[in-house]
């Protein structure tokens, strides 16, 4: 077989070498160029479906925001309803409108209110606590606080003013947000603090005290913001109170029945 | 006047001193005043809870007499 392919060969005349080259190149040109089409094609057809993967992760992702964003805006107006409210009962407190009003009510529905306001997620759990200072022995103590947090043991609450989170709120005057509290040298685990809380909002009230908001995951900016907002309406409770008090003591006369029960 | 509300006047009065809204005698009469109907408030509050504890072991000793 190999002498007659050889023989054949030897026979042929010069150009069928030439016109045998040339048909190969064009073959395989003509292969090369369709193998080329088809890899772009296969390329073009895959790089379509990575993007469509591409779209369908990126529009996932703009629900979740705009579900986000949605919850976060619902929040936004109920907040601004109940800072509306809060704002009118306590014109109503100065005015003596109404005299079943009380600071201490009022506090307390706005500590209540600002517990269950800044919950973005279902599972979230925050706490609020009122925190008055007391000069005499130097320490800050839990007053009033939300339903969740020691509600039998205010006596025994305190916070110490130098080695404290919100004892240095207090002394800077200043917001404080410490996303994990574990890392803030100020912190440290004592027997009443068995529990999984982890960031922590220190909001100062002028000379009052602090306003700590207590939460199980790290908090948005926008409850640092609907916090102050509370703590401003707490203190202007706070002042209309004084106001009270101070023109009680100037007048001589029994002090304010409206505060208590 | 309830608990909350004495911690709040204490509160005031601390403030009130603090920005020399009140002179010395006034607000020292006043802390001592408060700081009296705490503790009558406390003694209150915790012979309430003796009282009651007494009641529930009564009762219980009634349901269970062998205890």
């Amino acid at each position: 077989m190999e002498s007659i392919i050889s023989a054949m060969m030897e026979n042929q005349p010069p150009w069928f070498y030439y016109i045998s080259s040339i048909i190969i190149l064009i073959t395989l040109v003509i292969i090369g160029i369709w193998a080329y089409l088809g890899a772009k094609r296969f390329y073009l057809a895959v790089d379509k479906e990575n993007r469509i993967i591409a779209l369908l992760e990126q529009k996932n992702q703009l629900e979740k925001d705009y579900f986000y964003q949605k919850t976060i805006s619902d929040q936004l107006s109920e907040i601004l309803v109940n800072a509306t409210t809060f704002n009118r009962l306590k014109n109503k407190y100065f005015s003596e409108k109404d005299p079943k009003l009380s600071p201490t009510h009022l506090a307390q529905s706005i500590i209540e209110a600002l517990s269950s306001d800044i919950k973005t997620m279902i599972n979230a759990k925050h706490r609020v606590g009122l925190w008055f200072y007391e000069p005499e022995n130097e320490l800050l103590r839990l007053v009033q606080s939300s339903a969740n947090f020691y509600k039998n043991q205010h006596d025994n609450k305190f916070l110490d003013l130098d080695d404290t989170i919100g004892g240095r709120c207090y002394r800077r005057n200043e917001t404080i947000y410490v996303p994990d509290v574990k890392s803030d040298p100020d912190w440290e685990e004592s027997s009443d603090s068995s529990n999984d809380y982890s960031s922590i909002i220190c909001i100062p009230i002028n000379d009052w005290g602090i306003l700590t908001i207590d939460a199980k995951h790290q908090m948005e900016d926008t409850t640092i913001k609907v916090c102050e907002l509370y703590a401003t309406i707490i203190d202007g409770v706070l002042s209309i109170f004084l106001t009270k008090e101070l023109s009680n003591i100037a007048g001589d006369q029994p002090p304010t029945t409206n505060g208590g029960d | 006047m309830n608990r909350d509300t004495l911690y709040f006047r204490k509160a005031a009065l601390n403030v009130a001193y603090k920005n020399k809204e009140l002179p010395l005698n006034i607000y020292n009469k006043e802390v001592v005043r408060i700081n009296h109907q705490l503790k009558e408030l406390m003694d209150q509050e915790r012979s309430k809870q003796a009282t009651i504890s007494i009641q529930q072991n009564n009762k219980l000793k009634k349901l269970f007499p062998v205890m």
